[in-house]
């Protein structure tokens, strides 16, 4: 099938198999909606390195970073190092999450400043969600296809079937437990191609002798200036906290420590892949220079994976893309339903049905937004445009909620504006012809501003709900008897 | 009614203090980024043992990470 030999189709199906039957083996173990949604809060450090680790590792990633190192050299990493600065504060936001003790991000808006807010998160979020869900999709089916030769579609409608069985029958447990294993060949997907193409292009000392010492800058002027990576990383840092997946990813952990090794230290080890991505790229730019323009390069890893690997690892390597989409648009798919039962369905639908009735909401909702991101993954026309159009105006979400979490005073009017202002802002920016770090700088400074000011100038939220709020976070955990003492009711209980 | 409000906001304003009182806050569990706004009266190491020591390790595996890219660029030039 598409060039593939009996023995890479063999190592697909049996890793496949593998994975699926573990998934499903550890799913019996899923119970109720907060063992769905949220693991039962019981995930160790490995597990929650794991989760971190392939939740935010994708095959798309890869691609985009190879392919921009293929071009414009080893300053293409900072497609993905964006978020190097930000990931020391994800030591410190993780037992925030966490202390939170909600399932969702739109529980934050909800219980922190008004119902407008939460209902307004979760719909943005299932947007997001969808969005993302398609767009892992498509990335790695452009990959697959540009390997095997078989149908972009076929691969979209196989890879959405493998990640719907982990997703509705598994929830959180099976995602979890058998992204450890993915985790690992996230690891094996990064590494593999080194030093098959260094053994092509004559070692490091081949690549030096046939490449521009430009290449081998960490900084380039083209396309990715130093003010651009600079507000790439701001608005990484302000957005990351407002991404809806991460209530899931960072907050999960058994204990606050859990939370901040996994989170934090997950997201080292992709930092630490994205170097093999880059240099990966740089091989690329020896191996194939001048046979792929701006628009086809991120078909070059493609070109690396069927011209560099012997029969059984081109397997392992298909294998491999599979399984970090299959990790990520599961936890995805998760979150989402989470967030459409608990925040929407639960709240203002049918708020008195029992927990099964529930699961089984969450386990159907699964199903629609995979409809939804199928539908993205078929349609969208371009991967690059729909990923960057999500890392910005996550940005504009994540503003309300660290002016929330740091400043009493701010108030759901003050949220609103700042979002509202923000958006418009960039997009003002975007039509006059701004630079893209222009337009960022300009929609934060905005969106600050106005959650500060309107905030400042309209009423304050009723203290009730600040001292419930600020109680929490002020609350570690394994002291929850504090909280009962003062007569204060955990979200979701 | 303006006095009204301020008095509101002073009240809101001290939301923030541990409610209620936390003996793992006072032990090092107390969280930088949600006291950020009082933390020029109130820091103390001992407050915020973990937030500070996690914080500058992971610079150093940024640093470390930094430098990494870096020799890579170098070997074989």
């Amino acid at each position: 099938m598409g060039g593939l030999s009996k023995l890479d189709l063999a190592v697909i199906v049996a890793y496949l198999a593998g994975i699926t039957a573990f998934g499903l083996y550890v799913s019996r173990r899923v119970k109720d909606t907060e063992g769905f949604f949220m693991g039962n809060r019981r995930f160790g450090k490995s597990l929650m390195i794991a989760q971190a680790l392939t939740t935010g590792t994708r095959a798309d990633y890869a691609i985009g970073v190879v392919g921009a190192s293929y071009e414009i050299g080893m300053a293409g990493i900072w497609y993905q190092w964006m978020y190097i600065f930000s990931t020391p504060f994800f030591w410190l936001l993780s037992p925030i999450f966490r202390r939170m003790r909600y399932t969702t991000t739109a529980d934050f808006f909800e219980e922190r400043f008004s119902k407008s807010l939460g209902v307004g998160y979760s719909f943005f979020a299932l947007y997001l969600f969808m969005l993302w869900q398609g767009t892992i999709i498509k990335g790695a089916a452009l990959a697959i296809a540009g390997i095997t030769g078989v149908s972009e579609a076929w691969i979209i409608w196989g890879v959405t079937a493998l990640f719907v069985l982990f997703g509705v029958f598994g929830g959180l447990v099976a995602t979890v437990n058998t992204d450890f294993i993915q985790g690992i060949f996230i690891i094996i997907l990064s590494f593999m191609l080194i030093p098959f193409g260094l053994n092509a292009v004559g070692g490091f000392s081949g690549l030096h002798a046939r490449l521009d010492s430009q290449m081998f800058s960490l900084l380039a002027e083209k396309e990715l200036s130093p003010f651009r990576v600079t507000m790439l990383v701001i608005s990484g840092l302000v957005g990351i906290v407002a991404q809806p997946h991460h209530m899931a990813v960072a907050g999960s952990g058994k204990t606050e420590m859990n939370c901040r090794v996994g989170w934090c230290y997950g997201n080292f080890i992709k930092r630490l892949c994205t170097i093999g991505w880059a240099l990966t790229g740089l091989i690329a730019a020896v191996m194939f220079a001048g046979e792929y323009d701006h628009k086809g390069r991120e078909l070059v890893f493609g070109a690396m994976i069927k011209q560099l690997l012997p029969s059984g690892l081109i397997g392992l390597m298909i294998a491999a893309i599979i399984g970090t989409v299959i990790a990520s648009c599961a936890a995805f798919m998760v979150s989402g339903s989470a967030l459409f039962t608990r925040n929407l369905y639960k709240k203002y639908l049918k708020p008195t049905a029992d927990d099964a009735h529930y699961l089984l909401v969450g386990r159907v909702v699964s199903a629609a937004l995979t409809v939804g991101s199928l539908l993205f993954a078929l349609y969208m026309p371009s991967v690059v445009k729909a990923t960057i159009h999500f890392v910005i105006i996550v940005a504009f979400v994540g503003i309300p909620m660290w002016v929330g979490i740091v400043w009493p005073r701010a108030n759901s009017k003050g949220a609103w504006a700042s979002v509202i202002g923000s958006s418009a802002t960039f997009f003002a920016a975007q039509k006059i012809g701004w630079g893209e770090g222009g337009q960022l700088l300009s929609a934060l400074l905005v969106g600050f501003a106005l959650a500060i000011i309107v905030s400042q100038a309209t009423q304050p939220e009723p203290a009730d709900r600040l001292r419930r709020f600020f109680a929490l976070l002020h609350t570690p955990v394994g002291e929850e008897a504090n909280l009962e003492r003062e007569g204060l009711k955990i979200a979701g209980d | 009614m303006i006095e009204e409000e301020k008095a509101e906001t002073r009240k809101n304003s001290d939301v923030a203090q541990p409610i209620p009182r936390s003996k793992l806050e006072e032990e090092g569990h107390s969280l930088l980024i949600v006291d950020l706004l009082r933390l020029a009266r109130t820091f103390n190491y001992r407050r915020y043992r973990l937030d500070v020591i996690g914080f500058l390790l992971a610079w150093l595996w940024v640093a470390l990470l930094l430098a990494l890219g870096y020799w890579i660029t170098r070997i074989g030039a």
